[in-house]
């Protein structure tokens, strides 16, 4: 329903700006309807993802079927990095929405001689891993409010960073079943808190989209400081360490 | 109004194919912690009473965690409505405190 919608139109296609590298090792593109299984638990992957439109998450499930999302994955990010390179998937990846994904083959990444490449995947690992931290502090420590609040200020940014987000809105599909697996809240908890938001006027959501109506207040209230989605960059170049020399154990 | 986060399936499970005979029930639960009380305008699909009574249940104490703090007395509510209306299910949890000195004035 485009015609509801306010703001000014997203972009079809995201803008994958750094991801470039990565995207040129694509060999097959593939669409895959929501809720499928894109790697299951205990699988060895025969190729990477890279997802480029839509949602996917990374899980584990525990054997009487409770779940815990570990990660949501937004346009531009490699869905199952850690699995390819360790050879075995200690998670699953399903697709929350209808999806478009690029299969990468193994023997791309392990590619040692292309050292632009693993300069991407160092910076999707280290990303991958600052985001696991601040879920972890948020799962730990952050109320509801703060834990809903912090997700909601952290894919605006990643969002924006692929050219999805306005400045103060974008399209989500994600339901409260799966927000209450992502925060380690029941379903009915995400949805008392979601209208503590609306409530509060910091929020509204209609058709899909999310509206962030007060930006400066959500992320106070959530305590977002976006540095943790950058890693690398606060140092100046010369004080960084190499990315290019991965551990010996990945080649 | 929520359009686009209703309450969905399990991940990585493939959604049942809507049945117009035995759809899956939808369970309203309205909440209430002493300082803001939500209706619930959404929703949620639950398999049956049990379920409902299991959602109702287990929110209370993620509530308590948050809201006791400074007080010696709270309760916090939840109700379950079912899609017709009918209110079926209410659940209380209540903290009593009591000093057993002269309280402190703060």
């Amino acid at each position: 329903m485009p015609g509801a919608r306010e703001g000014p139109p997203l972009p079809m296609r995201p803008v994958l700006g750094e991801a470039g590298i990565v995207l040129a090792a694509i060999e097959r593109q593939r669409m895959v309807p929501a809720r499928t299984d894109l790697l299951r638990q205990g699988e060895t992957p025969a190729v990477a993802h890279i997802l480029l439109t839509g949602h996917t998450c990374r899980f584990r499930t525990l054997r009487d079927g409770r779940r815990q999302i570990l990660a949501i994955l937004v346009p531009g990010d490699l869905c199952d990095l850690e699995a390819v390179l360790g050879a075995r998937a200690d998670y699953g990846v399903s697709a929350l929405t209808a999806c478009t994904v690029g299969e990468i083959p193994c023997r791309r990444l392990a590619d040692d001689t292309d050292a632009a490449m693993r300069a991407a995947l160092w910076r999707h690992l280290l990303q991958d891993a600052a985001i696991a931290r601040e879920w972890l502090v948020g799962m730990g420590r952050r109320n509801a409010q703060e834990r809903l609040a912090h997700l909601f200020c952290e894919l605006r940014v990643r969002l924006e960073a692929v050219g999805l987000a306005g400045t103060d809105f974008y399209e989500t599909r994600i339901t409260q079943v799966e927000l209450a697996d992502a925060l380690g809240l029941t379903s009915v908890h995400v949805n008392r808190t979601l209208q503590e938001l609306r409530e509060a006027g910091l929020i509204r959501l209609a058709n899909g989209r999310l509206t962030i109506l007060d930006v400066p207040a959500l992320e106070r209230l959530a305590g977002f400081d976006p540095a943790y989605l950058r890693p690398g960059r606060a140092l100046p170049e010369a004080e960084r360490i190499s990315l290019t020399s991965p551990p010996a154990a990945w080649r | 109004m929520w359009a686009g986060l209703r309450a969905g399936f399990p991940l990585g499970y493939a959604q049942p194919a809507i049945n117009a005979e035995h759809p899956v029930p939808r369970y309203f639960i309205d909440t209430d912690d002493g300082d803001l009380m939500i209706v619930d305008d959404e929703g949620h699909d639950l398999p049956n009473l049990t379920a409902a009574r299991r959602a109702a249940n287990k929110v209370l104490p993620e509530m308590a965690r948050e809201k006791i703090q400074d007080d010696d007395r709270r309760t916090l509510y939840a109700r379950v409505r079912a899609e017709d209306g009918t209110d079926v299910y209410t659940a209380t949890l209540s903290l009593v405190g009591k000093w057993n000195i002269k309280p402190p004035v703060d």
